[in-house]
């Protein structure tokens, strides 16, 4: 249980560097730096109100720092851009649009939405496993179809990198389950940078190479922890005393603060 | 007469677009969206159930501003037949009118309904 090194050895696909951030008075986050490696798949964990998801929109260009910086391939961000895609937590589908039509919609925004752009996002529809349902509206699916939608409106717009918002949250349990197995394989095939933040930490250990401890008041990283765990994962993986390890070394590191926020601020 | 019609379309329409869900505009901001796409693609469609919805109480009143114009001072339409025919005891004509401005409303608030099911469906079931 290595502490990971915040220093990627090759020239880091995503460079955070002493970012903060406040809202009014309220220190939100403080001094965040940390350089991710193309293709490394990383979760955030911490509990509420650590920042995580600020440092999320940051990333994506929705929310400004208040200092520092982000860099993707050594270019600073200045606002949002088709080179990050982000699934949110709600959907956030439209209802007047049809599966492929909802998906298509980064592709139209950049006004990029070609036929190869539609055919690209039909084979993206197929790998999120939607085959069949391209003509369907968001009122005919189930939650975890939508949330496939999601992905792949995300991955539609070929991002270099891709930004999740706690996606499974509204889940329930068994479906999270599966969904995560799937953004495995989905992931395998391309492989592409992941930030993912989460709130479940058997999630983070499942999907990561490294999973990013947030502590909270302000929110700060306290811990990079070095998932060494083979791939690819199955479910079974979870019952494995190495796993359980992982988690439970997490636990400890968040447990605190959790009580804190539980107790005195009713969660 | 204008203000009969135009002023639940007007507000309502004022209301649909106040109401565009944040978190659609921050998926499209998302993909670098400017304002004008973020009003064609998300307000716009948004604001159409309500649009609706503001000309279907339009109808009605329209209907009822016209006949009520029409009872007082006027030379032709359903409203100077029921009120003519009124004066005269003539009950037949007096209901013949009445059943078909009746029907006239029930039948535009049913083609409304029609039209919405069309052109907003994701506001039903």
């Amino acid at each position: 249980m290595a502490e990971g090194r915040a220093v990627a050895a090759v020239a880091p696909k995503l460079s955070v560097a002493g970012l903060c951030k406040s809202f009014a008075t309220l220190e939100v986050l403080s001094k965040i730096g940390i350089d991710i490696a193309d293709g490394e798949f990383i979760s955030i964990v911490g509990p509420s109100g650590c920042g995580k998801t600020t440092f999320l929109r940051i990333v994506a260009g929705l929310e400004e720092a208040s200092a520092g910086e982000v860099r993707i391939d050594g270019n600073p961000v200045s606002g949002p851009g088709i080179d990050r895609g982000f699934v949110f937590q709600s959907d956030n589908l439209l209802p007047w649009r049809t599966v492929l039509n909802n998906a298509l919609i980064g592709p139209e925004v950049a006004g990029t939405a070609t036929p190869q752009a539609r055919s690209r996002t039909l084979d993206l529809l197929k790998l999120v496993g939607l085959a069949g349902f391209e003509h369907y509206f968001p009122r005919q699916l189930s939650g975890g179809m939508r949330q496939r939608v999601n992905l792949a409106r995300a991955l539609a717009v070929d991002p270099k990198i891709l930004l999740m918002d706690e996606p499974f949250a509204a889940l329930d349990a068994q479906t999270r389950e599966i969904m995560q197995t799937e953004l495995i394989r989905i992931w395998e095939q391309g492989r592409k940078t992941v930030l993912f933040v989460t709130h479940q930490i058997d999630e983070a250990v499942f999907l990561s190479d490294r999973v990013l401890v947030f502590a909270r008041r302000p929110g700060r990283l306290r811990e990079i922890v070095n998932i060494e765990l083979p791939r690819p994962r199955a479910l079974g993986l979870k019952r494995t005393p190495e796993f359980v390890r992982y988690v439970d070394h997490i636990w400890s590191l968040i447990e605190e603060d959790v009580r804190q926020s539980v107790l005195h601020e009713g969660g | 007469m204008i203000t009969l019609v135009l002023f639940p379309v007007v507000i309502n329409t004022e209301a649909g677009l106040r109401t565009t869900s944040v978190r659609l505009i921050e998926m499209l901001r998302s993909f670098g969206a400017t304002r004008q796409q973020i009003f064609w693609k998300i307000s716009l469609p948004s604001a159409a159930p309500f649009v609706l919805a503001g000309l279907k109480l339009g109808i009605g009143r329209g209907l009822i501003g016209v006949v009520v114009a029409e009872l007082f001072g006027s030379r032709a339409g359903l409203g100077q037949l029921i009120s003519q025919s009124a004066d005269a005891f003539n009950m037949p004509n007096l209901f013949a009118a009445v059943v078909i401005l009746a029907t006239a409303g029930i039948a535009m608030t049913a083609g409304f309904t029609w039209l919405e099911k069309r052109l907003v469906p994701w506001t039903k079931d």
